[in-house]
């Protein structure tokens, strides 16, 4: 692990176990790093998540826009190991949840196994850090709009989800139909780039959560 | 007795893309953070940066918008001046940008391939490297090269004395949240499909189209396994030259792809889940990948050249780049000991404790013992 870890104490959390996974949201009391949590047997971990994925109860909860979920599987193993099994803050150590054994974890039958593809374990390695719609993406994009202007909402578009700068066929400014105020024309044009051949040939082609290595927008308003 | 001063230049974080020489800054820049004991100023050349600009560079994984960042502080921070560079001891971990400005100067050697390989790069960059080379090793009080075989090189080339150098151990470290998220054995409805990663950017240096020569003459690998090139692009159009000859190779198209760049993460997890991975390069300066392959359990198909056998030999199989014929044998050797390692069912516990030997730690103590040396 780094020597400065990149992550923050949790102060406001929840934790459900559903399916065998481990879910919820954990936030720090202030400041960029998100949480990490650990899932562990007794002391051994058998499995890390970080609270960077998008939670609809976080959300309600007016923590960072609901980007501060997880979710960290491995349950099953866990118990298999032994009955002490925890979620835990992996930087102050605090225990959040103390997880009862569930008979019914091993007695209901594992579907059977399906074979991923290499592009699906990336899909799984980019582990919710992504975005479902480019409605998510849009306030990021129209905080960077206001803070750093047209021009550089334009490369970060581009750069966030084609993964490079525009080029002379990109829109110069965010014009775009007449009927449409600005943030319908933001809107449209992270549409139009989603929508795009270019997009849909990227290799595992993602969009990019604000905790994600090739997020280009202001992250700012998540209260970071 | 006051902590001594030093300044880290720390440009390379600037890059948009963090690979190869950015990540190995990233790396000593966050040892740095946490190490009370040395003053550390860190700097764009000679423009001093603020700690949390590190910071913030650091979390991100990227240089993203610190270009503008930096112009600010250009204009509201004066650069250090040479009273206060006299005090200091400075790492640059390329390049340098000034020469005998600081009270002692070392200076990072990762490779001297556009001298020794000019035939892998283009002019600009030959000249470039070649002009600014010799003196800033001429100006360096101390070299740490990143492997013995560029050590031998500068010697070699550059007549550097041994004894003004020194070989650091670069590291491969890995987050254990990036880990999970690749780790199948916490997933136990889920397994890989067959398929073997070629891992580095795309250029000629990387010798990936032996990959393809060798699926000329056995392209019933292909239908055993799909074969993922794991990198951004390079210059000289390598990918498109090897996409063109794919019609040659007798496979299908889809057997074969290009992942473009990936993160951390996703490198982690496309390694962490390969049957085993390939490292045909020609020249290289140390070998990141194979040392984070071995860290990860996996067996490398790897080059004999230049540093490599030094980094990671016990979990490497080699052969010599220009020998489609060994190649072709290292493969067979590669897959019959890829079968017996069970390294698809490694747990996170045993992945760490194999990855922990290879932290950071070593090369960063290094330099900090240079640093403090009066």
């Amino acid at each position: 692990m780094a020597a400065t870890l990149p992550y923050a104490a949790v102060a406001t959390f929840e934790v459900q176990i559903e399916n065998g996974t481990a879910v919820g949201y954990a936030a720090p009391a202030s400041g960029p790093a998100p949480c990490l949590i650990a899932l562990n047997c007794a002391d051994t971990p058998i499995a890390y998540g970080r609270a960077t994925h998008f939670s609809a109860a976080a959300e309600a909860m007016n923590l960072r826009m609901g980007w501060c979920g997880f979710g960290i599987p491995g349950l099953r193993q866990a118990f298999a190991i032994g009955e002490r099994v925890q979620t835990v803050c992996a930087v102050s150590g605090r225990i959040l949840k103390d997880i009862a054994a569930d008979p019914a974890l091993f007695a209901t039958p594992l579907p059977s196994v399906q074979t991923l593809s290499a592009e699906d374990i990336v899909r799984l390695a980019q582990n919710g850090e992504v975005c479902e719609s480019v409605d998510q993406l849009l306030p990021f994009a129209l905080a960077h709009r206001q803070k750093h202007g047209d021009r550089a909402t334009i490369e970060a578009a581009y750069q966030t989800l084609l993964r490079r700068w525009p080029d002379s066929g990109a829109p110069q400014s965010l014009d775009g139909p007449e009927e449409l105020d600005v943030d319908a024309r933001v809107l449209h044009m992270l549409k139009v780039l989603a929508q795009s051949g270019e997009y849909r040939q990227l290799w595992a082609a993602a969009l990019p959560g604000p905790y994600h290595v090739a997020f280009r927008f202001d992250r700012t308003i998540l209260g970071v | 007795m006051s902590a001594p001063l030093a300044v880290l230049d720390v440009s390379a974080l600037l890059e948009e893309t963090w690979t190869g020489i950015p990540n190995v800054v990233a790396a000593i820049a966050e040892q740095a953070l946490g190490d009370g004991t040395i003053d550390w100023k860190f700097a764009h050349e000679t423009i001093p940066l603020p700690r949390n600009f590190i910071a913030d560079l650091l979390r991100q994984r990227s240089g993203s918008r610190g270009l503008e960042r930096l112009s600010q502080i250009v204009w509201d921070t004066p650069p250090l001046s040479q009273e206060q560079a006299q005090t200091a001891a400075a790492v640059f971990p390329n390049i340098k940008p000034v020469r005998r400005y600081f009270r002692k100067e070392a200076m990072i050697v990762h490779d001297l391939s556009p001298v020794v390989t000019p035939q892998f790069h283009n002019q600009p960059n030959i000249d470039y490297f070649a002009n600014r080379i010799r003196q800033d090793v001429e100006t360096s009080d101390h070299l740490f090269c990143v492997s013995r075989a560029t050590m031998t090189d500068v010697h070699a080339y550059l007549g550097k004395p041994l004894n003004q150098m020194s070989v650091i151990r670069l590291g491969a470290e890995f987050d254990p949240a990036e880990i999970t998220a690749g780790l199948l054995q916490v997933r136990p409805t889920s397994k890989a499909e067959n398929y073997v990663v070629v891992i580095g950017t795309l250029e000629p240096r990387k010798n990936g189209g032996l990959v393809f020569d060798y699926l000329m003459t056995n392209p019933g690998f292909a239908e055993g396994y799909r074969i993922i090139f794991v990198g951004r692009d390079g210059w000289l159009d390598e990918r498109q030259q090897l996409m063109a000859r794919l019609a040659d190779a007798g496979v299908q198209r889809d057997r074969i792809q290009f992942t473009g760049f990936v993160s951390n993460a996703e490198r982690t997890a496309l390694i962490l889940n390969a049957a085993f991975c390939i490292y045909p390069s020609f020249f290289e300066g140390f070998g990141l990948p194979v040392l984070e392959a071995g860290a990860l359990g996996k067996i490398t198909v790897c080059s004999n050249s230049s540093s490599i056998p030094e980094v990671f030999p016990e979990s490497c199989v080699f052969f010599d780049p220009a020998d489609i014929h060994e190649f072709s044998h290292a493969m067979r050797v590669a897959e019959l000991r890829a079968s017996q390692t069970r390294s698809g069912a490694q747990s996170l516990s045993d992945i760490l404790e194999r990855a922990a030997p290879h932290s950071w730690v070593s090369c960063y103590t290094d330099i900090a013992q240079w640093v403090k040396e009066v």
